[in-house]
């Protein structure tokens, strides 16, 4: 086996699965040779000794290797189902810096320059930068035990009659004071017209942030971690979670746990086909589902922090109205 | 005199996960400060029974990973003040936690709480080992099939192994007229076998289908036979002598009727 990676650094075993942490997650080099079944194999043990992946996202350096669609995807399912981990991007070669970059999230002009000698294929094609959001970790600490007593009826209050409605579901049960717990009920609302106008105008941003596209259902257990925005392209089961820096858009029914903004960020939105989720949480607040019998969606949705509390709202495309 | 009582069985599907959220729930409506662990990890279940699951923002790996401190994790239940949930990890696995950590967890709950209600996951492995590490005594739930004995014996044999005290059991699903026409094995039968102190009786009933998915503990509905069953249990978890419910009762005016005329049936 010839060498022909002129900048090829380290211990010298071409055989072997090398793993290096970098700031959003892992960065992982395949050996240049070798079955497939095997590097896939060290591969996951690579990342269980290097103890999981922390961001959330693996950056994969093929390293020459010739990696087909299947193989690609292979990648993805084991690192997603085994290691609740994104497939970030594919690099080929050696990068000169190898390491992570750092920068804002601003930055993206120079981030991509930076790569502008990496042919970069796969899954997102965006280079690691801020601090990957560490679960529920990066909720603070204090948000939930403050927020106790808070309810459905605090969401009325913030000026949505219409909340009372969604909430509908403690209707069965009664008023139970302190019977709740900590989290705060979701509640929907309808914006009224004007309301709406504004969103029109808000919507007008462009989004540039990197967002990973998961293709599947996402089932019990599975969790994505992702330093940006977040598309599934199904179902977000109950006992499945996302966890983004950004947006979170579901194109299915969103029943599990949705984590937008988990960095800290306000602006943050989930939507979904259908959303009914068990949890939501935007930047620093948790809101859940009503107990009882939850309001059923039927027609797209989207949650966002309205003067601090998580608010539900249909959702109009622009130029709606 | 606080206590760690692990409910486990071996066998799966059985119904531990029921068994722990009403003898919690009426142990809870006894007065008790109780705390429910749901220790199968990757599998979690308890808090879709109890109706917490909305309510989950840390659980029992967070916890002993130090990602939070242990009462940011407890789930105060909607019902009772005095009855709380630590729930599971969904996205980890059993060997996420260990004997060590559980133990030490077990003991701060102790010092809290009059009842520590450990729910074990199936099987013997790890997450077995984990759910009886910081037990007192263990309550063990089998239906009346023979594998479910089977399996319950085994685990009799291994909490023998970790010189726990003597479990007490728990049969649960028990349908009086399969076992009158011999079609169903006895609670005798099972006694015989297993040779362990009986904790209660616990009859198959619709209603713990339908409040285990409305997420309201069953012993919690005055209707409900298998209610009256776990309410019972409870009593005698706290030293009560309650004497087994008559199973043969029928409900109903034609069991009322029945009973009028001194039917045997």
């Amino acid at each position: 086996m010839a060498r022909r990676d002129p900048d090829d650094r380290g211990p010298a075993d071409p055989g072997a699965v090398r793993v290096m942490a970098t700031r959003s997650g892992l960065r992982v080099r395949l050996p240049r040779a070798g079955d497939v079944e095997r590097v896939l194999e060290d591969l996951s043990r690579a990342v269980v000794e290097a103890g999981g992946v922390r961001g959330g996202a693996v950056t994969v350096d093929a390293a020459g290797r010739a990696l087909d669609a299947a193989v690609l995807r292979r990648m993805e399912t084991l690192l997603l189902e085994h290691h609740g981990a994104a497939l970030l991007q594919v690099v080929e070669g050696q990068a000169d810096d190898g390491g992570p970059e750092t920068g804002s999230p601003g930055s993206r002009a120079r981030g991509r320059s930076r790569q502008g000698h990496r042919r970069v294929r796969g899954v997102a094609a965006h280079g690691e930068r801020e601090q990957a959001p560490e679960g529920p970790a990066a909720v603070p600490a204090g948000a939930v035990p403050q927020r106790s007593g808070a309810s459905g009826e605090d969401v009325a209050a913030a000026g949505r009659a219409e909340a009372a409605d969604v909430a509908s579901g403690r209707g069965a049960e009664g008023p139970a004071p302190g019977a709740d717990g900590a989290v705060p009920v979701l509640a929907r609302a309808r914006p009224g017209p004007a309301r709406a106008a504004a969103d029109g105008m808000q919507g007008l941003r462009v989004d540039m942030t990197p967002t990973l596209l998961v293709r599947r259902t996402l089932r019990s257990g599975q969790r994505v971690r992702f330093n940006g925005n977040v598309v599934v392209l199904g179902d977000v089961n109950p006992g499945a979670e996302i966890i983004a820096s950004g947006d979170i858009v579901v194109m299915g029914t969103l029943r599990g746990v949705a984590h937008a903004g988990a960095t800290g960020s306000a602006e943050a939105i989930v939507a979904a086909f259908r959303l009914q989720p068990v949890q939501l949480r935007v930047g620093a607040v948790i809101g859940r589902a009503p107990d009882g019998h939850p309001a059923r969606a039927d027609a797209p949705e989207v949650a966002r922090l309205r003067d601090g509390a998580l608010v539900i709202e249909r959702f109009l495309p622009q130029g709606s109205e | 005199m606080s206590e760690v009582i692990v409910i486990t069985s071996g066998k799966g599907g059985v119904g531990k996960t029921t068994t722990s959220a009403n003898l919690g729930a009426a142990l809870a409506s006894l007065g008790k400060s109780v705390v429910l662990i749901d220790a199968d990890i990757g599998l979690r279940n308890l808090d879709v029974v109890m109706g917490l699951e909305n309510r989950i923002v840390y659980h029992l790996v967070d916890v002993v990973e130090g990602y939070c401190r242990l009462n940011q994790a407890l789930i105060k239940d909607k019902r009772f003040d005095n009855l709380c949930l630590l729930p599971a990890a969904q996205t980890k696995d059993k060997t996420a936690v260990t004997p060590d950590q559980m133990r030490q967890l077990c003991k701060e709950l102790k010092a809290e709480f009059d009842f520590v209600l450990v729910d074990s996951p199936a099987g013997i492995e790890q997450g077995f080992k984990n759910a009886i590490a910081g037990a007192d005594t263990a309550i063990i739930v089998a239906t009346p099939e023979v594998s479910s004995v089977r399996d319950a014996d085994r685990i009799i044999g291994l909490l023998e192994a970790e010189s726990m005290p003597p479990p007490r059991l728990i049969c649960n699903r028990i349908r009086p007229a399969m076992v009158r026409r011999g079609d169903m094995l006895g609670i005798s039968d099972i006694l015989d076998i297993l040779a362990i102190e009986l904790l209660g009786v616990v009859p198959d009933d619709e209603s713990i289908v339908v409040s285990t998915n409305r997420g309201e503990p069953a012993a919690l509905s005055q209707g409900s036979r298998a209610g009256v069953a776990f309410r019972n249990i409870a009593r005698r978890v706290l030293g009560e002598d309650v004497p087994f419910m008559n199973l043969d009762e029928t409900n109903g005016f034609l069991g009322r009727l029945k009973r009028m005329f001194g039917s045997t049936r």
